[in-house]
């Protein structure tokens, strides 16, 4: 019989942070892969935290095309913490942008009148390709203000240069009337108006280092990103497209470099790609098994 | 001045050609057209912040126009070994690593350390010889910091 969380989990977290959650955790289902196979076909794809041990990208990204929307790696250290962020994701997938608590990405995405934050933070808004060199020297800065984000800090810089570029050349910028993207040289410069401009933030709390960028088109196809990540994970290694667009490794390079991801899209409204990478040194980011969240919501 | 700005400097002497990266590689960056292919290209990385997919796609680019120029390369740091296996085209077989930094780290004191390995005291073509003991501030062991399964690929 399918177990919730909290009836499973319950005691990973202190008494102060279970009681603001308990009656969210009784909500969210678990389900442990591969040992409770058989339960997938009755979990409610939308309140179910797939849980396995040592996943591939390639075994996460196969049960996400299914429909599930959070996939956790047992073995990491962050467990507890990643498995709270997508029971509460599952509960309001809007928590990313909407939530108060310290644990969400609502911290960092500023909504007029309601920046709350405590931890160290960065923030730059880009309304054009070239706000990039600015991004990439302040963030730098910003790294190395800290000796544990300086240390992981070449991972970082990949990651908010990726996210950067993505979010203007795979945003609602980059595509005709029918939606569909129109190849532009990654070298050109392109300008947005400023109400449609890309939003970048980080934080660094007592464990990890958060990134993540914003754009306000919402054009994320959660299907096409997840056929991409199964083709790029199919094998050991991967080749740059050829010619003067994309490249189709970058977002590859993003999961590798960090212990979880998270991709966001309000249809129409918004995409957020975020990663969060421990602060303890390169491998623990860099090894193998991540968590991955991919949620998609109409509205 | 963006210190991030790609740029190469370039140094020729009878028998090679020294070529030595600056900055992040990146879309905005280019790769220099080698003068003369009979030689011997030294290239110098100590100074290459970082590099985007782009960069990674110019570098196959160049790479595959100078497949019979051999190219030797030393000081390579972090950022440009962890993309030499997991990359297809990064590394091809007219190239030789002189030398390339390990990330080491230790948790007791969140230090990290970068020792540079040099091609027959730590390395050969069949891979690492053996690992030093790296130590932090405080003189406790640090440990290897990155895949090692995965990072010293390329060598073999």
């Amino acid at each position: 019989m399918i177990r919730t969380v909290h009836d499973v989990y319950g005691s990973l977290w202190d008494d102060e942070v279970l009681f603001s959650v308990k009656k969210i955790l009784k909500t969210i289902y678990v389900v442990h892969l591969p040992e409770e196979e058989n339960l997938l076909a009755e979990a409610p794809l939308y309140s179910t935290v797939i849980v396995l041990k040592n996943p591939t990208i390639l075994l996460e990204a196969t049960i996400l095309a299914k429909g599930f929307r959070h996939c956790i790696s047992k073995d990491r250290e962050d467990f507890a913490f990643e498995l709270l962020m997508a029971s509460l994701m599952c509960y309001s997938p809007t928590i990313l942008t909407k939530n108060k608590l310290p644990f969400s990405f609502a911290n960092f995405i500023k909504e007029k009148g309601e920046a709350t934050v405590e931890s160290p933070t960065f923030y730059l808004s880009g309304s054009s390709t070239q706000d990039k060199k600015k991004l990439i020297e302040d963030f730098s800065e910003f790294l190395n203000s800290d000796h544990r984000t300086k240390i992981i800090r070449e991972l970082a810089v990949e990651i908010a240069d990726e996210l950067f570029s993505n979010a203007f050349f795979h945003s609602g910028a980059t595509r005709n009337q029918a939606g569909e993207l129109t190849t532009m040289k990654r070298g050109d410069d392109m300008f947005l108006s400023v109400e449609k401009e890309i939003n970048f933030f980080a934080t660094i709390d007592q464990n990890s280092l958060t990134i993540g960028c914003e754009d306000p088109f919402g054009t994320l196809d959660r299907t096409q990103l997840l056929n991409h990540l199964l083709r790029s994970y199919s094998t050991d290694s991967v080749s740059p497209e050829l010619g003067t667009g994309g490249t189709s490794i970058g977002i590859k390079m993003v999961i590798d470099n960090a212990a979880s991801t998270y991709f966001y899209c309000e249809k129409g409204k918004r995409t957020i790609v975020a990663c969060t990478l421990l602060l303890k040194g390169l491998y623990q980011n860099l090894k193998l098994t991540k968590h991955l969240h991919i949620i998609s919501v109409d509205n | 001045m963006n210190t991030n700005a790609f740029s190469v400097d370039i140094n020729e002497t009878p028998t090679e050609t020294k070529l030595t990266f600056h900055g992040s590689l990146s879309e905005s960056g280019a790769l220099p057209t080698i003068p003369n292919k009979d030689k011997t290209i030294v290239i110098d990385m100590l100074d290459i912040k970082y590099i985007n997919s782009y960069g990674i796609k110019l570098w196959c680019q160049w790479v595959s126009q100078n497949t019979t120029t051999k190219l030797i390369f030393q000081n390579c740091p972090f950022v440009f070994v962890k993309h030499l296996s997991a990359i297809r085209g990064m590394w091809t077989e007219n190239m030789q690593m002189k030398s390339f930094f390990v990330p080491f780290y230790s948790e007791a004191s969140q230090e990290r350390k970068d020792v540079l390995l040099v091609d027959g005291t730590h390395f050969t073509k069949s891979g690492v010889k053996e690992f030093q003991q790296v130590f932090d501030s405080k003189g406790i062991e640090m440990e290897l910091d990155v895949n090692a399964n995965t990072y010293f690929e390329f060598l073999k």
